[in-house]
């Protein structure tokens, strides 16, 4: 399980022993072969400060759909998705962060959702009989959210 | 009478509110009260956000439970992508003392306290557990006799098993039951487990045509195995098939025009509820072949 103190060092990787079930079982790999959840976790198991610098940067992290496939497959416990999450929100940190992300970001901080309210759903919705949207509590997200410093990291 | 808290999120009422009139009318007429939570926000995205920032993500996730918690009532979701991030938000804070005083101090600030005392539970698990596939073949008045139907389970709605605990995580039965308790028949198929591809819509925008050969693949096999349509039980997953064939027709050039349906819109049919006040004609994939197979059309 994720520990926030615990980010800076990718420590299950250390248990792997190379057997390449997650990427057999990866569906980004299939299609993705720049993205290899096992090359990955290897990479990371070095503790070489270079090699994992490599990894931070490597725009390909962010190609994992969190199927969480080579986590119920992994014999060693890896948990590769998970050890993932920890990776991305390290890379974040440094910048390695899609743009299409900071939007999806961005649209939570202002209005709370990702996808916005139009004129146009707010029609269809009455057309299908259903009750207005109830917008939610902006305050409380937008509190939340400074206190985490979230706005400054996809700012 | 069965209460829920209902958790909408944010795809289904603000781009394919059919499936939330669907939900709304079959639960109704099975006896099951969905309450709205005053001022619940995005879940939020357990892709994106938790990729992101696991921190802001886990408390955001904990103050949607926490409304629920003062409702005293458990959640319900539309969504999959929804009911992995509560539930695991929820388990996560059940079960990590230093996480749940992190996040309560973040919480604070909003005067909310995660307490712990609910449950998440995602439409399709109510559907199987509370009320049974028993119990839905014999509440259905119209079953949908000769209709072969491919079911899509979509990956978060069973994993990662050791949080969600609901089925096999890589070879579940839970939604070819309770097609099958419809009365129609659930036809086996290849690569039946395989992702949608939804996640890498946001997280990897300039990768989207291995998105959509992800898609792909599984419409392929669906329609050698001469299923007349798909069913599935979540959002993103529908976009990904509906909206998801034309892109992939125009794409790939391909002709693909298979019928898809979340769940609970076969089973709207099932209870007699009519195509147009279940809002079918909003689905981009035409639905009118299951229809007229079905003598509705
Ligand atoms: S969770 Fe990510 S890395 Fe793991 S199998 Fe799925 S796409 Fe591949
Ligand atoms: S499945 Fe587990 S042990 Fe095997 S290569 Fe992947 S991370 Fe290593």
């Amino acid at each position: 399980m994720m520990n926030f103190e615990k980010l800076q060092i990718p420590i299950d990787s250390n248990l792997c022993e190379r057997c390449g079930k997650c990427s057999g079982a990866c569906p980004s790999y299939r299609f993705m072969p720049e993205f290899n959840p096992a090359q990955i976790v290897i990479k990371l198991a070095t503790r070489e400060k270079e090699k994992i610098e490599d990894v931070f940067m490597d725009p390909s992290i962010w190609f994992c759909t969190m199927c969480h496939t080579c986590l119920e497959r992994c014999p060693e416990n890896v948990a590769p998705s998970h050890l993932f999450v920890e990776v991305k929100n390290i890379a974040a940190q440094q910048g390695n962060l899609p743009d299409s992300l900071k939007k999806e970001s961005n649209q939570i901080i202002e209005t709370g959702l990702t996808v916005p309210i139009s004129p146009a759903i707010k029609r269809r919705r009455d057309e299908l009989g259903l009750m207005e949207f109830l917008p939610p509590n902006i305050e409380e997200i937008q509190k939340i959210i400074k206190k985490t410093k979230f706005d400054q990291l996809v700012g | 009478m069965t209460k829920f808290a209902l958790f909408l999120g944010c795809l289904i009422p603000l781009r394919l509110p059919f499936i939330e009139v669907s939900s709304r009318r079959v639960m109704e007429k099975l006896g099951i009260e969905l309450v709205e939570m005053n001022g619940a926000g995005c879940c939020p995205d357990p892709i994106g956000i938790q990729s992101i920032d696991y921190k802001t993500w886990l408390a955001l996730a904990a103050r949607n439970l926490c409304i629920a918690e003062e409702m005293n009532l458990d959640i319900l979701t539309l969504c999959i992508g929804c009911y992995e991030t509560l539930k695991t938000a929820n388990h996560v804070l059940n079960n990590g003392p230093e996480f749940k005083y992190e996040v309560n101090e973040i919480l604070s600030e909003v005067d909310k306290e995660f307490k712990g005392n609910i449950q998440v539970k995602h439409i399709i698990e109510v559907l199987y557990e509370d009320i049974g596939p028993k119990e839905i073949e014999n509440q259905i008045s119209m079953p949908l006799e000769g209709l072969q139907v491919a079911t899509h389970y979509g990956c978060h709605s069973v994993r990662p098993s050791e949080i969600i605990q609901f089925g096999n995580p890589e070879r579940p039965t839970f939604l070819d039951e309770l097609v099958e308790a419809l009365g129609a028949q659930s036809v086996p198929y290849l690569e039946k487990m395989l992702c949608c591809g939804a996640g890498l819509r946001n997280t990897a925008k300039e990768k989207e045509e291995e998105a959509l050969s992800l898609a792909k693949v599984k419409l392929d096999e669906i329609q050698r195995s001469k299923a007349d349509c798909m069913t599935l039980s979540c959002p993103f997953c529908f976009i990904s098939y509906d909206i998801g064939q034309l892109q992939i027709n125009r794409k790939f050039k391909e002709r693909y025009n298979l019928p898809v349906f979340y769940y609970l819109e076969l089973l709207g049919l099932a209870l007699g509820i009519s195509s147009s006040r279940l809002g079918l004609k909003f689905h981009r994939s035409k639905v009118t072949p299951v229809l007229k197979k079905l003598g509705l059309a």
